[in-house]
């Protein structure tokens, strides 16, 4: 499969575009290529799709019980002082 | 007092204080403290950086405009507050310079972007504490535009404001990380067995 010859370009739009920090413009442009091209439109599943991994497998801590109300104790201890 | 900045800024009242902390500070709290374990790996030392973050806004709270940008706000004060506390105090190697890391970072192969090395299938098949310690190992000033961008959902303005630099610093920053992320989970990848060797 022959590559995108604008490759670097659109990967970096492609970036851009999924931070959602682009242009209507911009945007617009780079749908309009993807239609037409398939190694782009392929990197922008495969991106998005990553993206979208990587937020679901790293979990999260739950916040220590208490932390909150220890915050208030400490906030009240500034505030009669 | 500056009078000046008296006029600026809100003098808060003590229930003020209390609903801006209730309605706009706390419902943060489970970000700030992930952000806080994700710069320490240690829970005792992430409890202690969220708890002095909320004092430190607590204390500055009249630097606080009601209804501008909590999160980054308390983010951007978590961040100082690891910098010039915590690190120091923290038996992790000290920092090491941005500029070195980044032209070290620059010089190399690390700009091309590698997605198309990395497959959707193989990452699927990760478990999740994979993922998260291919995003722990990076350095700690790469791993934390991910957390800012790609878990917190910043903006590239609110990012240059968190963390005192530029936005296209923000940006190539950004964007290297992202590289070296794909890098290390590609290799683990491998490693794991998810993905043939070739």
């Amino acid at each position: 499969m022959t590559n995108c010859p604008d490759e670097e370009r659109c990967l970096h739009l492609l970036e851009v575009i999924l931070d959602d920090e682009s242009t209507p413009e911009a945007e617009q442009e780079y749908f309009e290529h993807i239609d037409q091209c398939w190694p782009c439109y392929q990197n922008y599943n495969l991106e998005k799709a990553i993206r979208k991994l990587i937020k679901s497998k790293i979990e999260n801590k739950p916040v220590p019980d208490g932390l909150i109300k220890s915050i208030k104790r400490e906030i009240e201890k500034i505030t009669i002082e | 007092m500056n009078q000046m900045s008296e006029t600026k800024r809100k003098r808060y009242s003590e229930a003020e204080k209390t609903k801006v902390f209730d309605i706009e500070f706390y419902p943060h709290i489970d970000s700030m403290y992930n952000f806080a374990y994700r710069l320490t790996f240690d829970e005792d030392d992430a409890k202690d950086l969220v708890q002095d973050t909320y004092l430190k806004a607590f204390r500055f709270i009249e630097s606080f405009q009601k209804g501008t940008n909590a999160k980054a706000w308390l983010f951007r004060i978590l961040k100082n507050s690891f910098i010039n506390d915590f690190r120091k105090k923290s038996k992790e190697p000290s920092k090491v310079d941005y500029q070195e890391v980044e032209s070290y970072y620059n010089s190399g192969d690390v700009d091309k972007t590698i997605t198309t090395d990395l497959r959707v299938d193989s990452l699927k098949d990760m478990m999740g504490d994979e993922v998260t310690n291919a995003l722990n190992t990076l350095d700690v000033d790469f791993r934390t535009v991910i957390i800012l961008c790609d878990l917190e959902g910043f903006k590239y303005d609110e990012m240059a404001r968190i963390l005192d630099i530029p936005i296209g610093t923000v940006r190539s920053r950004l964007h290297r990380a992202r590289n070296l992320l794909r890098e290390n989970l590609r290799v683990y990848a491998k490693t794991m067995g998810y993905v043939k060797k070739s």
